[in-house]
């Protein structure tokens, strides 16, 4: 029997013990998958939205705290004002928590705000995340004038309505100062502005847009200046029946067709249930069209890899009575949000039956 | 060729294992020093990332200063200034309060440090961080002590002020001293009727001159948190120290490697002849050398990481309790593997020995060339003397003008250099006066002289390593002990009560209220965190209460003191400051520092600079009663308490029975004794590291000399085996053999001892000044130095025998024929 080599054992203990430590210095905690990690309380005992509920103008501009969840949704696609013309994307969000039944104080009246701030110039994608305690003044929604706020991070209206108004959102080297005015009306969704998520009807929001908003402004770093100008659209939606255990994510979509043409199409994915499709197909008079599950296909065309996760990024729209056949296609290949939540928003290209331009949501992938 | 020359090797090393042993044992000793001493300061340096300088609980963030009120506010006007200054762009500006009150959790009461933090605004910072502030909204954070008597997943009941409020719990990260401390969220502590003056913490990003013009409307006042209170700036000299004590063991084990080099070389040098004769080139025969010490070098190396890897986690609780005694700073040194720097020590360990071959190799290649072998390095009389004199004239200059730690770690080089230089240059000299003094001795005696001679030219590089070593331990333990004495007569001046309680402020009011009503005498002190300004330069500070009365005036010792001190002290005219802040702020007798007092500005003469050693923070003494008025409420006072009420020997009875009525526990009760013991413990366990190191230093150097002795013994047998075909007996020989290893040696510790007290004054004067900024009388323990120098020679005359006793027990041809 051939003798133990001591060096070869020493040599294999050390190989060891260096893989073993580093195997569980290296070993992290799973991410959590949940959509907003928990931050959306308990929603039975909180305020339902209802199809009777009738929505009105600038009241519903304001928030809604008694429901569980509402966010206030900017995105805008941006050309250069100047040669070469070079294509920007911007995203501002406001969300609101209802905290549950925590007693007011003076720090905070129960809910928590989180606000995100995109903007993607051709080299560079600019991200940041805040949060903030609603009551104190610094966060939150005010009317008269509307003012849709995160400390430095505005959107402030000249009067209550909704526009004209300004958004300033200061980011790290960056600053971002756009002038919005209204080119159209404010169109509600599904059944006057109630938005069924689910073929079930367990999953439902209050959802109304302004997808006509003309942009004028500038982005300002350190070294230079660029005019901007393009189309914005908003979106304003509250509920306290969305984002349950069983809401896996949804696949959201925003364009601005050239023909003047608007679209809004969304895909909800939730556990044990069909994906729900529907969507709003806006005439370039503010007319809307509610699209049925039947009128309106949603396709991934090929997927995309970022990190662990796998997301569609080439999709293909199809309403077909009403001709639209459309394939969308990033503006950049990484275009993810990574915030605590991370989630992919951001501007597409659109071709096929009609060209344009618009942006594109993708969560709980 | 090559395969038959390894083999030849490999034969050779399994008949003479010892040489490449100890050539292993060598490098092996040298990388484990070096990877100990590089795994604990880079654990301390992870640990000193996730610390901020002081929010415990929240070690994830890097905190630039504070925001505080220059005067009483509502809860809305800070909000409305929190509101504007964060929609102003300055959303690293988070609301927070600190205090400590009397909580009842679960049930139990206890005196709770609270950090109450705007969560969702601390989560707008934090990527990933510990506790998660978002998990913060709607939950308390809490330290191990309270954690471990909770049921997991369960929620922890607050009581306090007639409310209460059910939260679930997380544990905090543990860390060293903290103590029945919780984290929530400012929403939370406002819910238990808490009434809040909070602070505010600016996170870094926004610099200092932007928070600063900002505030010029408001207002408040920003306290920069001072670079050098950062903990990595507080004990950059500790973790420098260890580095340097590591390198010197490094640099000694290297003359240990030097030596067995030399021994193995020697071992090897007939068939290396043999192999020479059969045609091998010289090239290829020092080729298969390096090959074959690089196998050597790794292997040691590998080992001493192993060993260092071991040798760190055995001394992590200790390093931790230094730099926790030493500098206050918490460390859990919990980070004990660090990939990383293995690769590198591996690398130096290979370079190093390679070099340290190459002056052996060149003597070999001569001796392979059957040319006279080229002598051994060395430094004539009169460069010795010139290197001497300018390296003293540096040490010289750093000991007057250092003022930086990199200056001062330069001037301890250079004393240390210049005493191994005139070292060589009086050593050599000394021994040929010896020399001429024994001529009338006698034959054997004189031989016994010229022989130390001849050996002393051959291990100057030991004897070298020798000195560097004790000069450093006498040095070091001269330092140590002139602190400890420094320390012991300061504590014995400063504790003039024969009993302390120790207790919050609450149990302290009521304790001291039933004494009052009996007519006994306590004294109670409290603290305050308190901005206070010097010129343009504006510093926080500890600001303490002292009594004035005639016996706690005469306890404090001071550095200097001006003649009427102690008088404008009492009247409210000045404040004593401690050693610490004056040096950090150039701060002398007569200066005027600025603060607020009652909504007014007031300047106050510095009247004395004070001993605390021990204390890593600046410290200002206040009379009671003006400390009182600079808080805007009494509650304020004493919000971080530290306040001792002192009690006489007579009173302790009544003191007893007080505890039991008020149900306080009496081992907050210390004597004047006990607490002295702690403290002198506290310290002597501050300096185990220290000592640990410094004495390993001193027996590698040990060895190294031994080493080289081996060697020379080796190489001179047949001298033995000469004079004992003379007639000198073996006991004789061994005798004399003895005497010539004493004689070097003591004449290294001769030289090593002026240069180690030397090195004492530099480190009371200049080590500790730069890096605590406190001074000590330095104390000159004869005995002790002599101990130290007795026990090392002792060793060394004692390992020496075991040569000597082995080649004496050779035959006289054995012996003769060592001459081949």
């Amino acid at each position: 029997m051939s003798r133990i080599n001591p060096l070869a054992i020493l040599v294999l203990a050390l190989l060891t013990f260096a893989l073993g430590s580093y195997y569980i210095s290296s070993a992290k905690a799973p991410e959590s998958s949940s959509l907003y990690g928990g931050l959306v309380q308990a929603s039975e005992s909180l305020a339902q939205i209802t199809p009777q509920y009738t929505l009105s103008f600038p009241f519903d501009h304001r928030a809604h705290p008694e429901f569980a969840v509402e966010w206030w949704y900017f995105t805008s696609n941006l050309r250069s004002n100047s040669t070469p013309v070079q294509r920007y994307s911007v995203q501002f969000t406001l969300f609101r928590f209802n905290r549950g039944q925590l007693t007011q104080s003076p720090w905070s009246d129960g809910q928590l705000y989180m606000a995100h701030a995109s903007i993607h110039t051709p080299e560079e994608h600019y991200f940041s995340e805040r949060f903030a305690s609603g009551g104190l003044k610094y966060a939150g929604v005010s009317t008269d004038p509307l003012v849709i706020q995160l400390e430095d991070w505005s959107w402030r209206s000249t009067t209550e309505q909704l526009l004209p108004a300004r958004l300033h959102m200061p980011l790290k080297g960056v600053d971002l100062m756009l002038s919005l005015n209204a080119a159209g009306p404010i169109v509600l969704h599904g059944e006057r502005g109630y938005s069924r998520k689910s073929a079930s009807g367990s999953h439902a929001s209050m959802y109304y847009s302004q997808p006509f908003i003309e942009v004028l402004g500038s982005l300002t770093t350190a070294t230079s200046e660029v005019s901007l100008v393009g189309h914005g659209w908003f979106d304003h939606e509250w509920t306290s029946q969305v984002l349950n255990e069983q809401t896996q994510g949804w696949d959201w979509f925003s364009l601005h067709l050239d023909s003047g043409e608007k679209l809004m199409a969304f895909r909800m994915r939730i556990n044990n249930q069909a994906d729900h499709v529907t969507g709003t197909l806006i005439a370039a008079n503010g007319e809307t069209q509610s699209l049925s599950p039947y009128e309106l296909s949603l396709t991934p065309q090929n997927y995309a890899q970022h990190e662990q996760r796998k997301f569609p990024a080439h999709w293909r729209i199809e309403v077909p009575s009403h001709g639209v056949d459309v394939e969308l296609v990033p503006l950049k290949t990484d275009q993810w949000n990574l915030g605590r939540f991370p989630y992919y928003e951001g501007a597409v290209t659109v071709t096929g039956s009609h060209s344009g331009k618009g942006f594109m949501e993708l969560t709980g992938y | 060729m090559y395969s038959a020359i390894l083999q030849a090797s490999t034969a050779h090393v399994r008949q003479h294992p010892w040489p490449v042993v100890w050539l292993i044992l060598a490098i092996t000793a040298a990388a484990a020093g070096l990877t100990a001493v590089l795994i604990l300061n880079n654990a301390a340096h992870q640990d000193y990332q996730q610390q901020s300088s002081h929010i415990p609980v929240l070690t994830d963030f890097e905190i630039a200063g504070t925001i505080s009120s220059t005067e009483p506010l509502s809860i809305e006007q800070h909000k409305a200034f929190y509101s504007t200054a964060r929609t102003a762009g300055l959303p690293e500006v988070i609301a927070f309060q600190r205090l400590n009150m009397r909580l009842t959790l679960n049930s139990d009461t206890h005196d709770v440090t609270i950090y109450a933090i705007d969560a969702a605004a601390l989560a707008s910072l934090a990527g990933e961080a510990k506790p998660d502030p978002l998990g913060l909204l709607g939950a308390i954070a809490v330290s191990h002590d309270i954690a471990k008597g909770l049921i997991e997943d369960s929620e922890l009941l607050l009581e306090a002020n007639e409310q209460a409020l059910g939260l679930p719990w997380v544990a905090l990260p543990e860390r060293q001293n903290m103590r029945l401390t919780i984290l929530l969220d400012l929403h939370a502590l406002a819910q238990l009727n808490v009434s809040l003056q909070p602070s505010y913490l600016v996170f870094t990003t926004n610099s200092a001159d932007d928070i600063t013009n900002y505030l010029i409307e408001h207002p408040f006042q920003f306290i920069p948190v001072v670079a050098t209170d950062s903990p990595i700036a507080i004990t950059r000299s500790f973790h420098m120290s260890l580095l340097a004590m590591s390198l010197v063991m490094f640099l000694v084990c290297f003359f240990i490697v030097v030596n067995a080099l030399n021994l193995f070389i020697a071992g090897r040098l007939r068939m290396l002849k043999i192999l020479r004769q059969l045609g091998v080139s010289r090239q290829t025969i020092v080729h298969l050398l390096q090959f074959e010490l690089s196998l050597y070098a790794i292997a040691g190396a590998l080992m001493g990481i192993i060993l260092g890897q071991f040798t760190a986690y055995l001394l992590a609780p200790s390093v931790a309790t230094t730099l926790n005694n030493l500098f206050g700073v918490p460390v859990s040194l919990g980070e004990l593997f660090h990939l990383p720097i293995y690769v590198p020590i591996i690398a130096i360990c290979l370079i190093t020995t390679l070099v340290s071959a190459i002056l052996p190799m060149k003597r070999l290649t001569s001796q392979l060339s059957q040319i006279a072998p080229m002598p051994m390095p060395g430094v004539t009389s009169l460069k010795a003397k010139i290197y001497s004199m300018l390296l003293a004239s540096i040490a010289l200059c750093g000991i007057v003008f250092a003022t930086h730690l990199i200056t001062v770690f330069g001037t301890i080089a250079a004393l240390l250099l210049s005493g191994v230089a005139s070292l060589f240059w009086w050593y050599p000299a000394l021994l040929s006066l010896l020399v001429k003094i024994s001529k009338r001795t006698g034959p054997l005696v004189h031989w016994t002289f010229s022989h130390s001679k001849v050996i002393a030219t051959h291990s100057k590089l030991a004897s070298a390593a020798f000195f560097i070593a004790l000069a450093t331990h006498i040095g070091m333990t001269t330092m140590v002990d002139s602190f400890r004495t420094a320390t012991k007569g300061w504590l014995q001046h400063r504790l003039i009560a024969a009993h302390y309680y120790y207790g919050d402020k609450a149990t302290l009011f009521s304790l001291q209220q039933k004494l009052i009503q009996d007519g006994i005498r306590t004294q109670e002190r409290y603290q305050m965190d308190l901005h206070w300004q010097h010129g343009e330069a504006g510093f926080a500070a500890q600001t303490y209460s002292y009594p004035s009365t005639a016996d706690y005036m005469q306890g404090l010792q001071v550095e200097r003191i001006s003649p009427d001190g102690i008088s404008e002290f009492s009247s409210h005219r000045g404040v004593f400051v401690n050693q610490q802040l004056a040096y950090r702020q150039g701060l002398d007798l007569g200066d005027i520092l600025m603060v607020e007092v009652a909504d007014t500005r007031i300047g106050l003469a510095i009247v004395g600079i004070h001993y605390d050693f021990g204390n890593p923070d600046a410290q200002v003494l206040l009379p009671l009663d003006l400390l009182l008025q600079t808080a805007w409420t009494n509650e304020q006072v004493a919000t971080q308490t530290v306040s001792v009420v002192a009690i006489h020997s007579h009173d302790i009875i009544a003191l007893q029975q007080h505890l039991g009525e008020l149900g306080l526990p009496a081992d907050r009760l210390y004597s004047r004794e006990r607490l002295l013991e702690i403290s002198l413990a506290a310290f002597d366990q501050t300096f185990v590291i220290t000592d640990a190191l410094n004495f390993v230093t001193l027996l590698v150097a040990v060895f190294s000399l031994i080493t080289s002795i081996l060697l020379i013994t080796n190489q001179t047998q047949y001298v033995s085996g000469i004079l004992r075909s003379i007639g000198v007996t073996r006991a004789q020989l061994i005798l004399s053999l003895l005497c010539q290893y004493l004689v070097i040696a003591l004449l290294t510790a001769i030289c090593a001892l002026p240069f180690g007290v030397a090195l004492a004054y530099v480190l009371v004067n200049k080590v500790n000044l730069v890096a605590f900024q406190w001074l000590f009388p330095l104390t000159i323990d004869g005995p002790a130095m002599l101990i130290a120098m007795g026990s090392s020679l002792a060793i060394i005359i004692i390992l020496s025998c075991v040569p000597i006793l082995l080649n004496q027990s050779r035959s006289l041809r054995e012996q003769i024929q060592c001459r081949e």
